[in-house]
Formats: structure tokens, sequence, C-alpha cells
């Protein structure tokens, strides 16, 4: 994603584990080379105070309120809700998000993007979220506003974990097959015993594509 | 030699066990979603055993126009069985076209990147 706005792809990372106020930045150069790391902290908006209890936070970069200026969306781990700051960011190595994206239903994030999913022109959200009531999987969030002011609809689950033993972990949004319409990539953890019953827990780590349908 | 290992026992061809390949019922029924597809690389399936969870992206990571499938691997500490102790990321280049994409064995972008890694803590 291009963070700082330069017309390059750069590469943003969030946090590994026990530095969940902070993300990471690649900025790509001129000559298609990495610049090297750069590590960014996040401060929460005024009315806000999070629980730090360490794990992985989940960060992206789009422009959201439509002014051409790419945004900071984040997700803090272990604690509800997606929170926006308003680029450009300059030379800032410290960002204050500015307030929560409203959910509904709201819970706790594990991966998120912003695309178009109904292609109406409109940045839409997905967002992976393990509710409060227990369910758990990927929620699309579509965009009832206008230009540059983004509403979002009540979410609906866009694909739930297949079982409770193989669990979506990740997930983004791209369109694989070059057929003009957003497919999602997705990454599963199945956990299972071996032998069969009596065994030890293992987990195995897929990585899946699930196109879009022809009943669409 | 380190790193031809730990990409060997990250993508080590292995049969599935019935099920795993085939379609969950789930709620992507409703969703216009069509029946998953678990990728593969090098012609094999993307798939890692007894490790981190991966994360995954796409983008047009070489500039030519074809995506790239990014997975980033957390850092495990002393018990992840890859040995990484920072978060890495592994990339995967289309060595197929757009409409039909094929993807090539991966890359850390360590290699590519000195910094390209995420310390843990």
């Amino acid at each position: 994603m291009d963070f700082d706005g330069d017309g390059r792809l750069d590469l943003l990372s969030g946090s590994n584990c026990c530095d969940s106020l902070a993300f990471h930045l690649f900025r790509r150069l001129q000559n298609g080379s990495w610049a090297p790391r750069q590590r960014f902290s996040v401060k929460a908006p005024a009315d806000t105070r999070w629980q730090v209890l360490g794990g992985l936070n989940v960060v992206s970069a789009a422009d959201w309120n439509g002014d051409g200026v790419p945004d900071l969306l984040f997700a803090p781990a272990k604690n509800p809700g997606v929170f926006v700051a308003f680029g450009p960011f300059g030379s800032a190595r410290e960002i204050t998000l500015s307030h929560e994206i409203p959910l509904q239903p709201r819970g706790t994030v594990f991966a998120l993007s912003v695309a178009d999913w109904d292609r109406d022109g409109k940045p839409d959200l997905l967002v992976g979220q393990v509710l409060e009531d227990g369910r758990r999987g990927i929620f699309w969030y579509r965009n009832l506003g206008g230009p540059g002011e983004p509403r979002l609809a009540e979410g609906k689950l866009l694909l739930a974990d297949p079982s409770d033993t193989d669990v979506i972990r990740g997930f983004c949004v791209c369109d694989w097959n070059d057929d003009g319409r957003p497919d999602l990539i997705v990454t599963r953890e199945e956990r299972y015993q071996r032998p069969p019953g009596s065994g030890p827990w293992h987990w195995r780590g897929t990585v899946w594509v699930y196109l879009r349908g022809d009943r669409e | 030699m380190r790193q031809l290992i730990t990409l060997g026992l990250l993508f080590a061809p292995l049969s599935l066990p019935p099920g795993l390949a085939e379609n969950r019922k789930t709620e992507q029924a409703q969703s216009g979603l069509a029946k998953p597809l678990l990728l593969e690389a090098n012609d094999r399936p993307l798939v890692r055993e007894d490790a981190t969870p991966l994360f995954p992206f796409v983008g047009d990571f070489y500039g030519d126009g074809r995506a790239v499938l990014l997975l980033g691997a957390p850092g495990g500490g002393p018990s992840d069985i890859l040995g990484n102790e920072d978060g890495r990321l592994l990339l995967f280049r289309n060595v197929g076209s757009k409409a039909r994409p094929r993807l090539a064995g991966p890359r850390w972008l360590d290699e590519l990147a000195p910094t390209g890694v995420i310390p843990r803590g």
C-alpha cells in the first residue's frame, strides 16, 4: 500500500507479539529497493482507553475520507474496534488516532481490509472479528455514505470459521483471477491430533482463495 | 543453508488428510463466494505444519502488473519449529498470467531488504 502518497507501493506491517501499540513501515525507494524499517508508535484517541495486553495488532492504509491522501486504519491487539487517523502524516513517528469507526456488530479484530467489495465506487470495510456472542469470521461493512463520508451498514457475515478446530487467521481482498471482481485470500489454521483422538495436538496452516461465485 | 532447510520444512510435500482439501459447509454459500481452492506454490499445496499462523496480502510487489502473494509469519520464539524469533515475510511471485496465477517458490523479504523483519517485543 502507498503509505506516503509518493505513488510507490510501500509495505506496512503490524507488530510482532509484544509491541502492540506500534507498526512498521518499509518505504519503497525510487530505484525499487527498500528503505530501512521505520517504527511508528500509535496513540489511542483521547476518549479511548485500551488494555495493553500484547499480541498482534492489525494495520492498513487506505484513503478512507476520499481526499486522495492515504489514511491509517488500526485495530489494537485484544481490544475491540477499528480506529482511523487521517493523513498526511509527514515526518511524524507517533500517530494519534482520530476516532473509532462505528461497527455493528462490535468485536475484537484479527484482520481488516479496505476494498470496494460491491463495486459501487466506494470503499467498504471487511473485518475479521470475534464477536461478543462468540461468532467469528469475516464481516463485510458496506459503505452507504456519500463521497468522502463513509457510513457503514451493519456487518454481514461473509465467511465463518469452517469449524471449531479450523479457524480463519487472516485474509486480504484482491482480484485474484483478474475478472474485475474482488476475491478473498484466506489463511486458516487447523488443530488436529496425531494419532487421531489420542495423540498430541498439532497445527496446520493453509492458504485458500475464495473466488466470487456466479450466483452473486 | 539454514534458509534452504527452512523453506523445505515450510512447504514439504504431504498428503492432505481426507476432508482438508474439500469445501466445508460454511456460510459463504449465502455470500456469493465460490468453493475455496487451496493455493499452491511450486506445484505444492501451501501448507505449513506446527508453526505460527500466516497472514496474507496480495500486491504488485515487483511492478510487473501481476499479483504477488505475501505471507507474514510472526516469530514464535523458542517454540517455533522454524526457529523464527522475528516476524518475517514470504514472497510468492506470480509466474503465471494475471487471469491464471501460478505461484513460484517463496523468498523471504529479508533476503531483499536487510531490515525486512519485525523484531519481537
